[in-house]
């Protein structure tokens, strides 16, 4: 009976660390301002990548290193599902 | 299963969803999409096929399509490997945003339906 009860103190005692954590990350990154340098250069280049869509020049241009991990991931992950789900017969 | 109406619905709709995501592809640079959105939308086209009238004429195209991610994937990171044949960093652009969106397009297309095929029930065999 008192080691229920310890458990749940101890459980009560994490939780409220985590929110401690999480609430004080959020607040930290609310108070910092971001320069807006690159924002700047992405649309000030916009035009020698030879993209009208801002959204695509930066995923294949300024981030193509971005865009070679995800489709990676989706590479292993097919990978995976088709290794895993396979049936013996 | 399947009602009359869906089947229907499903006959008539499927060249506009299949030519829709073709557009979200092509036109990835121009207008709001790109790869990954236009490759889902096919996926999510021939799903509604398997989905509404059976995997029977489908069962003989999917041994390719893992060949077709991988396939994705290696040309991917060889038009990445043109930038160091002509000096510059690894996946310098010089006009190949539209061709890498249609890699993209086709590898996510293939992907997605791989994955989704599984989860329906469909089994490889050895």
């Amino acid at each position: 009976m008192k080691i229920e009860i310890l458990e749940k103190i101890v459980v009560a005692c994490v939780l409220i660390f985590l929110g401690i954590i999480i609430i004080s990350f959020t607040m930290l990154t609310y108070s910092t301002t971001l320069s807006s340098d690159l924002s700047e250069y992405c649309l000030e280049n916009l035009p020698l990548t030879g993209a009208i869509n801002v959204v695509c020049a930066i995923l294949l241009d300024f981030r193509a290193y971005d865009t070679l991990g995800e489709i990676l991931i989706i590479f292993v992950t097919v990978s995976g599902v088709v290794l895993l789900a396979r049936r013996e017969k | 299963m399947t009602s009359r109406i869906v089947k229907t619905v499903t006959k008539d709709l499927l060249p506009f969803i299949l030519l829709f995501g073709v557009y979200i592809i092509l036109y990835g640079h121009l207008s709001p999409g790109g790869g990954f959105q236009g490759g889902v939308i096919l996926a999510t086209a021939v799903l509604l096929v398997v989905v509404v009238y059976g995997i029977g004429r489908f069962q003989k195209f999917i041994p390719y399509l893992t060949v077709a991610e991988t396939v994705g994937v290696t040309l991917f990171v060889l038009i990445g490997m043109i930038g160091i044949a002509y000096g510059k960093q690894f996946l310098v652009n010089f006009g190949t945003i539209p061709l890498m969106n249609i890699i993209i397009g086709l590898k996510v297309f293939v992907g997605l339906l791989l994955m989704y095929l599984f989860f329906i029930g469909w089994e490889v065999k050895k």
